[in-house]
């Protein structure tokens, strides 16, 4: 077949047109598959607290909750509770039975015993609660579980003077057991805190904690918005108002995140996380009178917090305040701790812990009857705890768990 | 991607059995169907003599294009090798874990809902899919390969096209031309994609081949697609630069050793092994190469110079083969392979084109009825008055009776395809698994009969209740942990969603559970888990519990463990269901661990369990 020459030339050009389309379609599509930036700017990220923790009282059993496993696939990784009985020196396995921990393990202290609630997990999506009542840890279920689950948050559970049990829901919801956990009532839902005049004045982001005021009323926290403002609540005459310390000055120019809140006899205290990156910053608040008046600490400004660590809390037997600064993803960095007196001047930098103590294996801090720290160490199913003295930790005692490894598959 | 398998090994016994026998079955009926067809077609010609004449009478058919025939029977061949890996045994339950799931990584999240609404409809029927593919494949090989030329050929490369176009899009992932590192080397953009030209180009009408312009706008098209290749493969950032870094193999060097990794035979694993080293050592050099030759080779055949398209041509061929050989390992070796890759259908394609540009079809010489004139003209006259009685019975018989050997060889290469896709539409339409999935967990349900141990527990309202008092309904019975974080609330869910199979019949059935907790066995556990579970307006669900001895002693009758596990670990309880009959007799017992607990597994139990009851009914 001939064909002329104006045929030829636009079958030329409609080549190279199509070879041109098809090219930059193949360049499209190289682009298509690259790295895009990520959106950038954004709200300051709230503080997101680990479960692990411990409490006691001078006198009563300190209980420490730890996570164990070191699995990839968290359902298989397990939350163990371990009390350490009054004037005893030596840590013993406590974990409730019947449920999986592998959601994790809210504890509230009833003096000598325990309610402790399960965080939901997997298909579970409320809490059954196992109550202790004493370090013996004879565990007894509830009568009737938290609905929904308990948020994810150490201090989701309180218990009270006169054996009501405070419950924070992942919801938002604070529910109130009469007797450790028979029946639930509702108290009140963020909403509702938000809304009241002590909530817009903080601007009430979320809730984080619940607790009891030494005279029995219900104190809850959580995370303001607002400059200045510290998110303590208790209800008073069925009105909920702010009872948190008053942040001034440089501390009072960002919002700030209740990350520990506990009563322990006449004395509540209160851990603020202020300020993200350079500016971020951890206080303790005291209080002797339910929040009418507060003491506010020094705050802790470190490298490993303006790095993005984690903090969590743990209140401690002799009445002072342990943090723990986890190394944020990717900075495998090892933990360090903090503690704090009541009422203290400053923070005191603990030394750093032993060298076979991996990153981020710093499950939590205790203390014994004479006030010396001691570190909870986890690896795998293996917790160590470390006794500080003269300076030095000292290796004091090694529990080895055998982990039910696969029993929620 | 949840829900794309049911969690099930690919080598599970059970299911690799039901592919099988499945394949086995359908293998029967399309012999069937071909000796049927075959004795229809001899008995019609020896019935109808004018059928047999009509077929002597009618005028040769015009050659077929070379280049078109190479493209049909090709395309033919490799369909059907397709099909014969289709049917491995791993590939009914391997296809969405193994190939549509790993095909979809690094792409888009709308591609991966894509990939994974199919993986979940295949995992859901793994037999009938698998089986399905098999066919459709050997089908539209066959097809191609039998179909005379003209409308039947043409429909064929229309089936292969549509058929492709599916497994391009849900089996390759739209060839991952949306995921990054897309290249010629790895078979960009997804060897189907050629299939499907493949198939449009046979589709296209005879006259389209009798000119060599197809064959030169066939080949500017490969010479455009050999430059985008080249573009993309020198694209900076893809790591195809860089034969290892810091430890860590680059692209090529790494998909090379993955494809080593693999069972085959020593040699070759012994050929990539040494590319991989080369690939390694020299990446830079190496995608240089490739690069250039790929340029080289679009730019050769744009020019549409016969001289330069030649030795493109031959280069293609070497690239290619040398691609397939020590790139994508033949293409189908070890694990699930599917296909022979991109490799063979390009070369393919490119012998088509130039043997279309080289030889275009003849074109008739004269008009059909001069031809007709020329030979005896009886016969023709019979055959068009075949063609007008077609509309009725008679007609149509006789139709067929004057086909040729061919195209009934493709007629029932087209009923093949039906066969395969028939049974895959109908079970697609079910919203449930196959309950084929739950056997192969958990085995068959063993038929019993015997009475079932009595009971009179506390239901979630703390009424008491009898298994005596449930005489005249079909008792569902399972025993549930409230507190469980896994399998219960999958096995209760089952449970629902047998009920709602059952339909108007679940009036006859009573859904029971019996708490298998020691510690958490109050009415407000029950009750929480019935609200967790959406049980609670269920009329005919009842969650009982009672006393820990009361409890011990049902458990003990039913022969259920409840082992109170330490350290944060859930109730170990056995996970099984009995169907109790209207008089009270144990007449199934189905062992209930949804395994994995994806949504086809979950239905599937679903299925088996509604099955179960209804058997029950059937024979009270």
């Amino acid at each position: 077949m001939r064909m002329n020459r104006t045929t030829v030339k636009a079958t030329a050009a409609s080549r190279i047109v199509g070879a041109a389309a098809l090219i930059a379609g193949a360049m499209l599509a190289a682009g298509c598959g690259g790295t895009t930036a990520s959106p950038g700017g954004g709200a300051a990220p709230t503080v997101s607290v680990p479960l692990a923790t411990s409490e006691g009282g001078t006198g009563l059993p300190s209980w420490a909750v730890v996570e164990m496993g070191g699995s990839s696939a968290t359902y298989n990784n397990f939350w163990e509770l371990f009390v350490r009985p009054a004037g005893s020196a030596q840590w013993k396995l406590a974990t409730p039975l019947g449920v999986a921990s592998n959601g994790g393990l809210a504890i509230a202290s009833t003096g000598p015993g325990l309610v402790a609630g399960f965080q939901p997990s997997q298909d579970l999506t409320f809490s059954p609660l196992a109550t202790a009542p004493s370090s013996a840890a004879a565990w007894s279920q509830a009568n009737a579980p938290v609905s929904p689950g308990l948020a994810s948050v150490p201090d989701a559970l309180a218990a009270g003077p006169a054996g009501q049990v405070l419950a924070l829901t992942h919801t938002g919801e604070v529910l109130l057991g009469a007797h450790e956990g028979t029946a639930w009532t509702r108290l009140a839902t963020l909403r509702s805190i938000a809304s009241s005049a002590a909530g817009r004045s903080c601007g009430l982001t979320a809730l984080t904690a619940v607790a009891w005021t030494p005279a029995g009323a219900p104190m809850v926290a959580g995370d303001c918005s607002r400059p200045g403002a510290a998110g303590v609540f208790t209800l008073s005459s069925g009105v909920w108002r702010a009872a948190g310390p008053t942040l001034s000055g440089a501390t009072g120019r960002t919002g700030s995140d209740v990350i520990g809140l506990a009563t322990t006899g006449s004395n509540t205290t209160a851990v603020l996380a202020v300020g993200s990156g350079a500016t971020a910053r951890v206080f303790a608040a005291w209080s002797a009178d339910g929040g009418a008046r507060w003491t506010l600490s020094p705050g802790l400004r470190t490298a490993a917090l303006t790095a993005g660590a984690t903090p969590s809390v743990s209140f401690l037997s002799d009445g002072s305040t342990g943090l723990v600064l986890t190394a944020a993803a990717g900075r495998p960095a090892a933990s360090r701790a903090y503690t704090i007196g009541w009422r203290a001047g400053q923070w005191a930098a603990l030394p750093a812990l032993p060298a076979r103590s991996g990153p981020g294996q710093l499950a939590t801090l205790a203390a014994t009857a004479g006030g010396d720290p001691q570190a909870l160490i986890v690896d795998r199913g293996t917790l160590t705890v470390w006794q500080l003295g003269s300076g030095q930790w000292a290796l004091q005692q090694t529990v080895r768990v055998s982990l039910p490894y696969g029993s929620s598959d | 991607m949840s829900g794309m398998n049911s969690g099930l090994s690919d080598t599970n016994s059970v299911l690799i059995a039901a592919f099988r026998s499945a394949l086995l079955h359908q293998g029967i009926v399309v012999l069937a169907v071909l000796a049927l067809l075959a004795l229809a077609w001899i008995g019609v010609r020896e019935w109808i003599p004018a059928a047999k004449a009509a077929v002597g009478g009618r005028a040769a058919a015009p050659p077929e294009a070379p280049g078109r025939r190479l493209l049909r029977i090709g395309f033919g061949l490799v369909w059907i090798l397709d099909g014969i890996l289709q049917a491995q045994p791993a590939m009914a339950e391997g296809m969405p874990s193994q190939v549509m799931q790993p095909a979809a990584v690094g792409s888009p999240g709308w591609v991966q809902h894509l990939v994974n609404w199919a993986g979940t409809g295949w995992s859901y029927h793994p037999i009938q899919a698998g089986a399905a593919a098999v066919w459709i494949q050997l089908g539209i090989g066959a097809w191609l390969i039998a179909a005379p030329a003209g409308r039947p050929a043409r429909l064929a490369g229309l089936a292969s096209t549509a058929w492709g176009l599916v497994v391009w899009v849900f089996g390759e992932a739209l060839g991952g031309i949306f995921a990054p590192g897309l290249s010629f080397l790895f078979g960009a953009p997804g060897a189907v994609l050629f299939y499907c030209v493949a198939g449009l180009l046979i589709a296209m009408p005879d006259r389209s081949w009798q000119s060599p312009r197809l064959g030169r706008q066939m080949l500017a098209g490969l010479g455009a697609f050999f430059l985008a290749m080249a573009v993309l493969q020198a694209w900076p950032g893809n790591g195809f630069w860089t034969g290892s870094s810091h430890g860590r193999l680059g692209t090529l060097a790494s998909m090379v050793q993955s494809m080593a990794a693999t069972p085959q035979p020593r040699f070759l694993a012994g050929w990539l092994t040494a590319f991989q080293s080369f690939a390694t050592a020299n990446g830079f050099a190496v995608n240089l190469f490739v690069v250039i030759v790929l340029a080289l080779i679009g730019a050769g055949l744009l020019t549409g110079r016969p001289r330069l398209i030649r030795p493109a041509l031959a280069l293609m061929a070497v690239v290619c083969l040398a691609t397939w050989l020590l790139v994508q390992d033949l293409g189908f070796l070890g694990g699930v392979g599917t296909d022979p890759n991109s490799m063979i259908p390009i070369l393919l394609l490119a012998a088509a084109a130039y043997v279309a540009l080289e030889q275009p079809a003849v074109a008739p010489a004269a008009e059909p009825v001069q031809s007709l004139a020329a030979a005896d003209a009886a016969p023709a006259f019979e055959a068009a008055r075949l063609s007008r009685a077609r509309t009725t019975l008679a007609g149509a018989a006789r139709a067929f009776g004057a086909v040729r050997v061919r195209a009934v060889v493709a007629i029932w290469a087209a009923v093949v395809v039906v066969i395969g896709a028939g049974p895959m539409m109908m079970a697609q339409a079910s919203s449930t698994a196959d309950p084929i999935i739950a056997q192969a967990i958990d085995g068959n349900a063993a038929p019993l009969n015997y009475v079932a141990p009595g009971f009179t527990l506390t239901d979630q309202n703390g009424h008491q209740v009898s298994l005596a008092s449930l005489h005249g309904k079909t008792v569902l019975l399972t025993f549930l942990d409230p507190v469980c974080t896994s399998d219960c609330p999958v096995i209760a869910q089952e449970f629902r969603q047998a009920d709602h199979l059952l339909g108007a019949t679940s009036a006859h059935v009573e859904l029971v559970a019996i708490v298998a907790n020691p510690i958490y066995r109050s009415v407000a556990y029950t009750r929480a888990f019935d609200s967790q579970e959406g049980l609670a307006g269920l009329p005919n669900w009842l969650y009982l519990t009672g006393s820990l001895p009361q409890l011990q002693q049902v458990w003990s009758n039913y022969a259920i463990a409840a082992q109170i596990l330490p350290a944060g670990g859930m109730i170990a309880h056995s996970d099984v269901a009995y169907v109790i009959d209207a008089n009270g007799h144990t007449r199934t017992e189905l062992d209930f661990d949804p395994g994995p607990g994806t949504s086809s597994s979950v239905s599937s139990f679903a299925v088996e369990l509604s099955d179960a009851a209804q058997s029950v009914m059937r024979s009270a």
